[in-house]
C-alpha cells in the first residue's frame, strides 16, 4: 500500500506547479456558473419549483456539479495514453507494481489536491456569492460522502478504459474529448437528469455515468426516498466492479498485444 | 525589384551598437510572485556593448561564441527583430528595424531551429508560399528554383511532405526556402545543429559556392568550429556582449586552437609511450615537434600535436601501418577552450 | 492591399490541401465539438418542455440567438485560430522572430497562416438552429436580411478578432504563454442568451467592456424583431471599427516592446 500512497503523494505535488492554470480555471469555471445561474434564475422565475427541484436546490445542484467535475482531470489519464502509444508502457511492467493500482493512486493524489486547493476555493466563493441549499441530515451527507467515493471509482475506471483504449488507436485527443462530453452529459453534470426527457433519462440510468454527479447529488439533495437512495449506492457498486474488471480485462489483452507483437 | 546599392564599398556597417535587457527579479515562492505583481524589480543585462564592424560584398563572416554571448541578440538585431539601444545599423541602405519591409526583402534567414516549412505539406507548397510573400515573378522562381533544388540535392524531395524528410533534408530545404527571392543577403543560424556529419558538408560546401557565384554576404552563427574553418575566411568571436576577435580564420586557428587531440585505442597489449614515439621518428612526413604522447584509461592513448607542424592524415597513416589499432577519435577544440585561449593570451 | 488578398487566398488554399491530405482525421476532428454543441442545444429543448418561455423569449427564439452565436463564434474561431496559443507558439518558442524576417505584415501573417477546420461541424449545427428558428418563428426571411446577417457575421468577427487580440497582447509584457485569453473567452457564454435576463453589471461589461454581446445577441434581435435593443443595432458599426483599432494599436505598442526586449 506504501508504495501506491507514494504515487498518490508526487501527482499532488506536481499539480501544485500549476497554480496559475488553476486560477485560470476557477475563474473559467465561476463565470459559466454566474452564465448558468442567471438562466437557471430566468428559467425559475415562470414556476418556483420543476420537477421537485426549487431554484435554490437547482443551484446547489449545479455548484456541487461543477465542484465535483472539477475533481476529474486529466493528466492522468493522458500520461496513460500517451506512455501506450509511444510504447513507453513496457518499462512500466519492469516496476513490481499493479499499473492500474498506480493508475488510481495517482488520480486519487490528483483529485484529492483538487479537493484541497481548488473546490475549497470554489465552494467558499460560491457559497459567498450564492444560496447554498445545506444536506438534510447527517445521515444523508454520509451517504452522499459514500456515493461521491463510489463515483470517483467509476469516472477513475472509465478514465482508465478509455487510456488502455489507446492499445489499439493513434489518437489520444479525440477519444478523450468524446468521452469527457458523453461522460459529463450522462453524468449530468449541466441538468439534473429527471429534467431529461423520459427515454434519453431512461437511457441515463442504464449507464454507469450517472453514479459519477447525478446520484450523489440527488442523495445529498434528497430528492429520493431512502429506499431508492440504498438501491443507487448498490447500482454505483456494482457499476465500479463491472469497469474494473473490465479495465482489467482489456489492459491484460492491450499488453499481451504490446509483448508479442513488440508494440 | 530594385536592390538599393550601397554608397560604399561596405554593404553592412555596423557603428557602436548596443543593446541591454531589463531581466525582471523574481522572487521565490508564492509570496514573491504576489510581490512581483505589484513591484517589479529589474537587473540590467548588457547583452551587446557597443560593438562595430564592417562587411563588404561576397564575404562569408562566422560569429561565434559560447551561449549566451550575444550572438542571438546580435543577429536579430542585423534581422531587423530587436531595435538597438544605441549606434548605428546600415545594411544595404537600409536601417533593419525601421524599413523592415523593404529591407527584409533583400535577406534570406535560416533560423536552425525553428522551421520556416510547413510541416504537413509537400516542401513545394511552402516554396509556392514564398513565391507570393516576396512577389517572385514566375519565370524567376521557376529557374531558380530548378537551380537551387539540383545544387542541393532536393529534387526528389520537392513532393514528399515536410514531415518525412530527415534532419539534414529538411535543412536542405530550409535553406532553399530562404534563398528563392535571391536576396544579396544570407543569415544562417545554427545551420548544422544536430546534422551528421556528411549533412553538414553537404550544406557547406554549397553556402561556399552559392556565396561565390553571387556574391551575397553570408552571416553564419554556429557552435561547431569546424563549420566556420570550412567555410569562412573572417570569424568574429562574441563573447560577453563584446567582439573577442575579429579577423581572419587562419589566425584564430594558427594562434589559438592550433593543438589538436588523437586518442587512440590499440589492440595490442605490449604498447607504450616509448613505441609510439619512435614510430613517430622514423617517419619522414612527421615531426617530433609539438607533439605529446600521454597514455589514458586502459589500452587508450592521447596524442596532442600542434597543425602547423604535423597533419592528421599522416599521424593516422603512420598509426594504422605499424600498429594494430582498434579506434581513433580526433577532438576538435571547443569554441568554449578558444574563448578561453583568447581571453587567456589578451591577460597576460 | 491586392497582394494580401492574393496572400491570404494562397494560405488558405494550402490550408485546404492539408485538410485533403487529412480527409479521414477532419472528420474524426470535427465530431467532439459538435457533440460539445449538443449538450447545451438538449438542455435548452429539455428546459422548454417544462416551461413556456425564458425571459418572454421563446424556445425558437432563444434557438436563433444561440445559433447565430454558435455561428459567429465559431467563425471566429476559424479564422483567429493562431492567436490560441501564441504565447506559447509565438513569443515561448520564438516563432514570432521568423515572422518578423519576412516582408509582411506580422499580424496579417499569424492571422493568415492559420486556420482551424474542426469548428466547421458547429456552423452546420448553428445554421441548422437559424433555419430551424426561421421556419417557425413569424418572422419573413428576404434578401436584405441575408444581407444584414452577412455584414453582422462579419461584423462580429472582426469584434471578436479584437477581443482575441487584446487577450494575447497581454503575452508580450507577461511573457507568459497564458495570456488572458481562456477567461476573457468565456465570457462569450453570457452572450449566448438574452442579455436581459443578467444582472446590470455583467450586462455592461459584455455591451461596452467586452463587447460579445454584439457579436451574436444583438444582431440576433434585429432578425426577431425586438425593438427594444434597436438602438444597440446602430451602436454596432462603431464597436465593429472602434475595437479593432484599439485592439491593433495595443498589439502594436505590444511588438514594439518586443522588438526592444526580445524573449
Amino acid at each position: 500500500m506504501n508504495v501506491y500512497l507514494e504515487f498518490a503523494k508526487r501527482s499532488f505535488q506536481k499539480l501544485l506547479a500549476y497554480r496559475m492554470s488553476m486560477a485560470f480555471r476557477l475563474i473559467g469555471f465561476l463565470v459559466s456558473l454566474i452564465v448558468v445561474y442567471y438562466l437557471w434564475k430566468a428559467i425559475f422565475i415562470t414556476s418556483p419549483t420543476i420537477e421537485g427541484y426549487s431554484f435554490k436546490m437547482m443551484i446547489t445542484y449545479l455548484i456541487l456539479s461543477f465542484a465535483i467535475n472539477a475533481l476529474y482531470d486529466l493528466p492522468v489519464e493522458y500520461e496513460l495514453a500517451n506512455k501506450i502509444i509511444r510504447g513507453d508502457v513496457a518499462m512500466d511492467l519492469t516496476k513490481p507494481v499493479d499499473l492500474q493500482g498506480v493508475f488510481f493512486a495517482e488520480s486519487f493524489g490528483i483529485s484529492v489536491n483538487q479537493l484541497i486547493i481548488y473546490n475549497i476555493a470554489f465552494l467558499i466563493i460560491t457559497a459567498s456569492l450564492f444560496k447554498i441549499q445545506p444536506p438534510a441530515s447527517l445521515t444523508e451527507f454520509s451517504f452522499f460522502v459514500v456515493s461521491l467515493l463510489l463515483g470517483f471509482i467509476i469516472m477513475t475506471a472509465i478514465g482508465f478504459i478509455t487510456a488502455v483504449i489507446c492499445f489499439w488507436t493513434k489518437d489520444v485527443w479525440g477519444i478523450f474529448f468524446v468521452k469527457q462530453a458523453m461522460v459529463t452529459f450522462f453524468a449530468g453534470a449541466f441538468i439534473p437528469l429527471c429534467f431529461l426527457p423520459k427515454w434519453l433519462e431512461n437511457i441515463a440510468m442504464v449507464l454507469p455515468f450517472h453514479g459519477v454527479i447525478y446520484s450523489p447529488l440527488s442523495i445529498y439533495l434528497s430528492t429520493i426516498s431512502f429506499y431508492k437512495m440504498a438501491n443507487l449506492l448498490v447500482n454505483q457498486t456494482f457499476w465500479a466492479i463491472i469497469l474494473i474488471v473490465t479495465g482489467r480485462m482489456i489492459w491484460r489483452v492491450g499488453i499481451r498485444r504490446v509483448v508479442i507483437q513488440g508494440g | 525589384m530594385k536592390i538599393n546599392s550601397p554608397k560604399n564599398k561596405e554593404m553592412m556597417v555596423v557603428e557602436n551598437v548596443s543593446k541591454n535587457f531589463n531581466i525582471p527579479y523574481k522572487k521565490e515562492g508564492l509570496s514573491g510572485a504576489i510581490q512581483g505583481l505589484f513591484s517589479r524589480r529589474y537587473t540590467l543585462k548588457e547583452a551587446i556593448k557597443s560593438v562595430s564592424f564592417c562587411i563588404k560584398p561576397g564575404e562569408i563572416v562566422g560569429f561565434i561564441g559560447p551561449n549566451g554571448a550575444g550572438k542571438s541578440t546580435l543577429i536579430k538585431m542585423l534581422c531587423g527583430i530587436l531595435v538597438p539601444d544605441a549606434g548605428k545599423i546600415e545594411i544595404l541602405g537600409f536601417v533593419p528595424h525601421k524599413h523592415r519591409k523593404r529591407y527584409t526583402r533583400n535577406i534570406g534567414v535560416v533560423f536552425g531551429q525553428r522551421s520556416q516549412l510547413w510541416w504537413d505539406l509537400p516542401v513545394v507548397e511552402s516554396y509556392t508560399l514564398c513565391k507570393k510573400i516576396y512577389r517572385i515573378d514566375t519565370h524567376a522562381f521557376n529557374e531558380r528554383l530548378k537551380k537551387l533544388s539540383e545544387l542541393l540535392e532536393i529534387k526528389n524531395l520537392l513532393h514528399q511532405p515536410v514531415r518525412t524528410l530527415s534532419l539534414g533534408e529538411k535543412m536542405r530545404c530550409e535553406i532553399v526556402a530562404a534563398l528563392l527571392h535571391n536576396p544579396p543577403l544570407l543569415f544562417l543560424d545554427e545551420p548544422t545543429i544536430g546534422l551528421d556529419i556528411i549533412a553538414k558538408i553537404k550544406i557547406r560546401r554549397f553556402i561556399k559556392e552559392w556565396s561565390e557565384e553571387s556574391g551575397s554576404i553570408v552571416l553564419l552563427t554556429t557552435h561547431d568550429l569546424s563549420d566556420i574553418q570550412d567555410i569562412c575566411k573572417r570569424v568574429i568571436i562574441i563573447d560577453e556582449g563584446n567582439i573577442l576577435f575579429d579577423g581572419e580564420i587562419d589566425s584564430v586557428i594558427k594562434r589559438f586552437s592550433n593543438f589538436r587531440r588523437l586518442q587512440v585505442d590499440f589492440f595490442q597489449d605490449n604498447m607504450n609511450i616509448e613505441r609510439v614515439h619512435q614510430s613517430f621518428s622514423q617517419d619522414k612526413k612527421i615531426s617530433l615537434e609539438e607533439l605529446e604522447v600521454s597514455q589514458g584509461e586502459n589500452n587508450s592513448y592521447l596524442i596532442k600535436f600542434s597543425q602547423t607542424n604535423n597533419s592528421i592524415i599522416s599521424l593516422i597513416d603512420n598509426l594504422l601501418a605499424n600498429f594494430s589499432v582498434s579506434d581513433i577519435k580526433i577532438q576538435e577544440p571547443l569554441i568554449e577552450t578558444v574563448v578561453r585561449l583568447i581571453y587567456e593570451r589578451k591577460n597576460s | 492591399m491586392t497582394h494580401y488578398v492574393e496572400l491570404y487566398l494562397c494560405f488558405l488554399s494550402q490550408h485546404l490541401k492539408k485538410i485533403l491530405e487529412y480527409k479521414l482525421s477532419f472528420f474524426i476532428g470535427i465530431i467532439p465539438f459538435i457533440l460539445l454543441q449538443l449538450a447545451p442545444i438538449i438542455i435548452i429543448w429539455a428546459v422548454f418542455e417544462k416551461i413556456p418561455h425564458i425571459a418572454g423569449f421563446s424556445f425558437d427564439e432563444i434557438l436563433f440567438i444561440y445559433g447565430l452565436g454558435i455561428v459567429s463564434y465559431a467563425l471566429g474561431r476559424i479564422l483567429f485560430s493562431n492567436l490560441s496559443d501564441f504565447g506559447y507558439r509565438y513569443i515561448i518558442k520564438g516563432e514570432l522572430d521568423t515572422i518578423l524576417v519576412k516582408p509582411i505584415n506580422p499580424l496579417f501573417y499569424i492571422l493568415a497562416s492559420g486556420f482551424s477546420e474542426k469548428e466547421i461541424g458547429e456552423i452546420m449545427i448553428g445554421i441548422i438552429l437559424i433555419v430551424k428558428a426561421i421556419i417557425d418563428l413569424p418572422i419573413h426571411f428576404g434578401i436584405l436580411d441575408f444581407l444584414a446577417l452577412g455584414y453582422f457575421l462579419i461584423n462580429g468577427v472582426f469584434v471578436y478578432g479584437a477581443i482575441n487580440l487584446m487577450a494575447i497582447t497581454v503575452c508580450f509584457w507577461t511573457k507568459d504563454p497564458r495570456g488572458l485569453t481562456s477567461p476573457i473567452m468565456r465570457i462569450q457564454e453570457f452572450s449566448q442568451y438574452p442579455v436581459t435576463i443578467y444582472g446590470k453589471a455583467i450586462r455592461f461589461i459584455i455591451t461596452w467592456i467586452i463587447p460579445f454581446a454584439f457579436i451574436s445577441f444583438f444582431p440576433a434581435t434585429f432578425f426577431i424583431h425586438r425593438g427594444e435593443f434597436t438602438r444597440y443595432i446602430f451602436c454596432l458599426p462603431i464597436i465593429g471599427v472602434i475595437f479593432p483599432i484599439i485592439a491593433y494599436l495595443l498589439w502594436l505598442k505590444g511588438l514594439s516592446k518586443y522588438e526592444s526586449s526580445g524573449t
